[in-house]
Formats: structure tokens, sequence, C-alpha cells
């Protein structure tokens, strides 16, 4: 039984774990393996910007090509990853990375996930507390009485 | 104990205000998948490409720095909304006598050249950008997109998709009257 | 079948949420004992693990009293319900409220939305046509239309027809080309429906509503009210013209206006369309289909004398055909009084009708009254036996005629 649950949670996790279908090309690949790493990198940090929530090395849309070639043209010429990434940002704004930067209209986005956990964690934390710290005051001679009689039927 | 029960109340209380900004999304005419555009308001991106019709110089950047405005349009042969924005720009160029500068995005120009034929040519100067290398520079996502380009070289309007009749009538001619 | 099937859908529907209305009932003074037999249980358990020495005492004690307490709440729950059984009137009333409630909820909801009357669409119908397309390809078409007009290049047909192949083979945008042997077709042929309604298109597509709206209304109103066409260039009027269209509001309003206020608001619009017809400069031929649509409101809102004076004015800028002659004549007569000759006017026009139209009902008996009371009781006669002939047999006017024509000596 157990060993069919382990088996079951690998086959529903395979999926997030094994690496996305690849559309990066053969023929759009660098010669040079470190530059060619780089690019894969910068790749998976850049949305393809008509598929939503893609990135361009996932993508096989047109643009998502064009833009491949353009982060390997970058880094050919020289750039570092983050002249990449703004040549992009310059092009199609902060829709464009995958990871939203850390900016006054991006606070919520960042900290509200936790803080929410925070606040939760105080909740039960406190609530614990209460639970522990409080015996529970005996019953009175009445109660006692009643509940006798119940515990009889 | 009371505070306890308003504890009860939170879920339902995010589940109300989750509800209302469905349903103001829903309602407000919000469109998610828009992704916006950090053209407008700039200076236009260099403009440099071959000439689609044989003949016809090459287009260069002082086109669009020429002191007057000009609509500029990434249009395909095989894509079907540009075929129905197509009457749109004929009518601008033609009765409005916008300057209309054309561009075949990622299509072959005899594809290009044909359709032009076929439906009649808007453009008065027409460019092709087979790569895509061009468009990456403007932010393009796809055809149609059509930006307008005031006197001072500054991208006012940036369209993604089709123009409507409503696109032109309230935002590009406006604009354009403004200019001028 | 249907409705057979409806029905066992509410009687499963009202079924399944009755069950535990039902049952609850029954269980209420049962749960108490099964509640305790839980409880009896955990305290037992307590008392074992104590005793086993899993649990220390301090906890054990506490945990009993816990529990204690809950057996005190439960009972005093279960007492609470017996003594004053809340849920009684609920029982009672519910089951037959929802019985009642959901079915009536379920007809009003079909009623309003529900389209029983249509026709089933099985999708090897669906498919059928589409297979047995045996029309021409719009490459073929074109071919044959361009051979034609290599031989007769002035044919208005021909031209007419390349401009609708060209907008087909753009996928229904009127494309430049089009639009040229279009215009070239209206110069030849003025008038040409086809032409007309693809410039119209061409006019709304390159975003003039306005102008498109005006020429489709134009040849709508002189359309012949069979043309082939009509259905199309309605939905398209509807189409390009739904983006001014009047407000939410206005048309909230419209509806919870009481008759009298409707009569008013549309009397308004008719007065206003009446008097823009009138400021403009007499003789603007575009003006006729409007005027025509104003005799038509008019004569709805049983203004007859309005309407026939607005029917004068778009006769005078292009002569009527016989349907609208007949309209505007029925304008005219229902102002006589009854078994009065009609107007000179009425004559007039009624005249236009019987030429265009011999055996048009209204022209015959009208014109016969007419004679009649001129003193020509032969041609009277004449035309009343001729209406006669063609009235069936049991039309409720025959004994009336009969009356007229014996009266007039016939």
């Amino acid at each position: 039984m157990r060993a069919l649950l382990a088996l079951l949670l690998v086959l529903v996790a395979l999926p997030a774990l094994a690496p996305a279908a690849q559309a990066v090309e053969p023929s759009e690949m660098l010669a040079d393996p470190a530059l060619e790493a780089r690019a894969r990198d910068i790749g998976r940090g850049l949305r393809c910007v008509v598929c939503q929530n893609q990135s361009i090395d996932d993508s096989a849309a047109e643009v998502a090509h064009d833009m491949r070639r353009a982060v390997r043209e970058r880094l050919v010429a020289g750039d570092s990853n983050d002249r990449v990434f703004a040549y992009m940002v310059a092009r199609y704004g902060d829709y464009v990375l995958l990871q939203p930067p850390f900016k006054g209209t991006t606070l919520a986005l960042w900290l509200g996930a936790p803080i929410l956990l925070l606040v939760a964690l105080a909740a039960i934390l406190l609530g614990v507390r209460k639970r522990v710290v409080r015996p529970p005051p005996p019953l009175s001679a009445e109660e006692r009485e009643r509940l006798a009689e119940l515990l009889k039927r | 104990m009371r505070s306890n029960r308003l504890l009860f109340l939170l879920p339902l209380l995010t589940l109300l205000v989750m509800a209302g900004f469905f349903g103001w999304s829903l309602l407000s005419g919000r469109d998610p998948a828009s992704i916006g555009s950090v053209m407008v308001g700039r200076p236009a991106p260099a403009l440099a490409a071959p000439a689609l019709r044989a003949g016809d110089p090459a287009l260069t950047d002082s086109l669009i720095r020429s002191g007057k405005p000009v609509l500029l349009n990434f249009f395909a042969s095989w894509c079907a909304p540009c075929l129905s924005e197509h009457p749109l720009l004929t009518r601008l160029a033609e009765r409005d006598g916008v300057t209309v500068i054309g561009i075949a995005w990622k299509d072959k120009p005899d594809a290009a050249r044909a359709w032009l034929k076929k439906l009649g040519d808007p453009f008065k100067y027409a460019g092709f950008d087979l790569e895509g290398k061009i468009a990456l520079d403007w932010g393009l996502s796809g055809v149609p997109e059509t930006y307008l380009i005031d006197a001072q070289g500054v991208v006012r309007l940036h369209f993604r998709g089709p123009l409507t009749e409503r696109d032109v009538s309230d935002r590009i001619l406006p604009l354009l009257k403004a200019g001028s | 079948m249907l409705e057979f099937l409806l029905a066992l859908l509410t009687t499963a529907t009202v079924g399944v949420l009755l069950i535990p209305l039902l049952r609850s009932s029954a269980h209420s003074t049962e749960r108490i004992d099964h509640d305790l037999a839980i409880y009896r249980d955990q305290l037992s358990e307590i008392e074992h693990e104590r005793a086993a020495g899993t649990l220390p005492d301090a906890e054990a004690s506490a945990a009993r009293i816990e529990i204690e307490r809950r057996i005190l709440v439960a009972a005093d729950h279960a007492e609470k319900k017996i003594a004053s059984e809340p849920s009684s009137a609920v029982q009672r009333f519910l089951p037959p409220a929802l019985s009642l409630l959901i079915p009536l909820f379920a007809l009003g909801l079909y009623l309003q939305v529900g389209r029983p009357g249509l026709p089933a669409s099985p999708f090897q119908a669906r498919i059928a046509p589409v297979e047995q397309d045996q029309q021409p390809t719009v490459a073929q078409v074109l071919a044959a239309v361009r051979a034609r007009l290599a031989e007769k290049p002035d044919d208005p047909e021909a031209l007419s027809a390349l401009g609708e192949a060209l907008t087909v083979e753009a996928d229904g945008t009127v494309t430049l080309p089009a639009v040229d042997a279009f215009r070239k077709a209206l110069a030849l042929q003025p008038g040409d429906a086809r032409a007309l309604y693809y410039l119209g298109l061409h006019e709304a597509q390159s975003g003039d509503s306005k102008a498109a709206l005006e020429r489709w209304r134009e040849l709508e109103a002189r359309s012949p009210p069979n043309a082939p066409y009509l259905g199309m260039l309605r939905a398209e009027i509807a189409r390009v013209g739904g983006a001014p269209a009047p407000s939410k509001e206005a048309i909230e309003a419209m509806a919870k206006a009481t008759p009298e206020q409707r009569q008013a608001a549309i009397r308004g619009m008719v007065e206003g369309l009446d008097a823009k017809l009138r400021e403009n400069p007499a003789g603007r031929p575009e003006d006729r289909a409007a005027w025509l649509r104003l005799a038509n409101a008019r004569k709805v809102l049983g203004e007859n004398d309005k309407a026939a004076e607005a029917f004068a004015k778009a006769d005078a800028l292009s002569p009527l055909d016989t349907k609208t002659l007949a309209d505007w004549a029925e304008a005219h007569v229902r102002q006589t009084a009854p078994g009065a000759a009609p107007s000179l006017e009425a004559v007039a026009v009624l005249e236009r009708l019987e030429k265009a139209e011999p055996r048009n009902a209204l022209a015959l008996f009208y014109l016969g009254l007419a004679a009649d009371a001129a003193g020509n009781k032969g041609e009277a006669v004449r035309r009343w036996k001729t209406l006669l002939a063609l009235l069936p047999a049991d039309a409720p006017i025959r004994g009336m005629l009969e009356q007229k024509i014996k009266d007039a000596g016939g």
C-alpha cells in the first residue's frame, strides 16, 4: 500500500520535476557552451509576450524565437546578463520578466504572501498557547450529578 | 469566544474580496491579456528597413523624424486581422492624408507585394522585416501592430491588434488634428 | 417526450433535496444516544491509558473534564431541540414549499430562456451541405467574370460580379480594386443593388459607418419587398448601426414606460424627424427614404393626413412603387367618412394605383365610390363587379358590395 502511494506521488510530481519541453532549436544555439548556458539562464527568465505564462525558451512562438536570437546576439556582443534583461525590459517593459522586479508597485506581490503566512502562524501559536495554559475548571456538583444520570442511560 | 467567531468569518471575507475583484475584472472591460506598451511617450526607436517595392529607396530614420506625424504599421500577408484593418489604413492615407509607413513582418517580399496588389496599397513608404529584428526594437508582439509617431518623433499611440473605427475616430484623428 | 423528461428531471431534483429533510427528523432523538456511546468510549480509553501509564494523571483528568463537559453540552442541545422543536415548523413547511417552488422556478426559467420550438440540428445534417457543396470556387468565378469583361468591358453586371468575387477572395474585405469595379458598375447602371451594398460595406470597413448606413437605408427603402438580399442588408444595417444604438438606460426607460408615455416618446421622435426633414432644402433625393419612414410611422400612429403628406413628399422626389402607392392611397381613404366619396387627392393617388395594378381591391372599391358620387354609375358598377369577381366566396363585404351594385342600377 505504502509503495503504491509513493509511486503515485512520484508520478504526480514528475511533470514538475522534469525539465519543461524546450523550444530552443539546434540552429539557434551558440557554439560556445558557456555562452549558451547563460543564454538558457536568461531565456528561462524572460516571458514570451504572446503566450501569457511561458518562458521564451519554452515557447514556439515567432516572437519567442526572435527574442532568443536577440539574447544570443547581445551575449556574443559581450553584454552581461543584467544588460540583456535591461535590453528586453526597454522594449517590452517589466512584463517580459518572469520574476517581477522588487519595487513600489510590486510590494504587495512580493510581501503579501510572507506577511499572510506570518499572521497565520502567529494566530496558530496564540491559539495553542491559550489551550495549554488554562487547565479546565472542575465540574460542579450539580453537573456531576447530571452527568452520572446521562451516563447511566 | 467572540474573537474566535470573528476568525471564522475571515475565509468568507476573503472569498467576498476575491469575488469582488473577479466581478470588477469581468465588468470593467479590463483585458488581462493586454501587455501594455513601454514605447508610448518615448522617442521612437531607430528605423531602418529595406524597401518592399522595387525601385523605392530604403526606409530610414528620417522618415519618422520629418517634422510630420506618421503612422507605422506592421503587417503580413498571412495575417487575417491585417485584412480587416486594411480599409481603415487606406482611408487614413487617402481621405485624411496621413503618411502611412508599412513594414511587412516575417513575410516574403513577393507575398507581401502580391497582397498589396490584391487589396490596394495605402503605404507611402513600405519596407520589410523578414527576420523580425526591426520589430524587436519596437517591442512588437505580433501583427498587426500600429504606432502613431508625432512630429517630434515621439511614439504617441501603440495599438496591438487590428485598428477599429473607434481607434481611428476617437484616438488617431484627434491626436493628428491636435498636432497639426 | 421532452416534457416527460423535464418532469422526470424536476422530480429527481426535488427528491434529492427532500431526502435529508425527511430523514433528519427521524434521527434527532437517536442522536444523543449515539453521541453518548462515543463519549463513553473516549472516557474508557482515557482511563485505560492512565492505567497503562502512558497518560499523566493531570492531563488525564483535564481530558476527562473536557469530555464530560462535551457530554453536558450535547445533552443540553438535545433537550433544547426536543423542547422547542424549532425545526418542526421548518420540517413541516419546507418539503411542500420546496416541491412547489423548485418546479415553478424551473418552469419560469425555462419559459424565459428555453426555446422548445428550435428544430433539431443533428451533426449529420450540418456537415452534409458542406460535403455536397457544388458551388464554383472563387477562382473559377473570377476567371469566368474576367473572361466576360474581356469581351465586353462595360458590362455593369460583370463589373459588379467582379467586385463581389474580389471581395470574397479577400475574405469579405472590400478591396480597392473591388471598389473600383463597383464604382464603374454604378456609373454604368445607377441603382445597381449589389454595387451599392458593397460600396456601403467598404464605407463601413474603412471607418465611415454613417455613410454606410445612409447608403444602405436608401437602398433598403427602394428595394422591392421580395428582394433576395434584403435580409442580409437589414442584418448588416443592424450590425453596423449597433454602435451608436440608443443607450441601455434609454431602452430600459422605454420598456418601463406606460403605453401613453411610450406613445408620446415615439411621437416625439416622429416630430423630430419631421422637423429635421422640413429644415432641409427641398428636393434632396437622399431625403426620400427618410420621408417614407416618416410616412409609415405617421400611418402607424393613425395620423393619416400627415402620413399622406409625407408620402407626397417622397413621391415628389421620385415616383413611388406600387406597394408604397397602396400605402399612400390607404392613408388617404382612411380619412374619408364611411360611405362618403374619396377626396380629389385620394382619387389621384388611387388612379395611379389602379394604373400600376388594375386589379387592386382598394383602388377598385374607392374609385367605384368616386365614380358613383360623380354620377358615373356605369363606371362604378364595372369596377365593383370586377372587385366582386376577385373576392373569395365568403368575403364579408360581398353583401355590402352587391347592395351597392344594385343601388347603382347594375
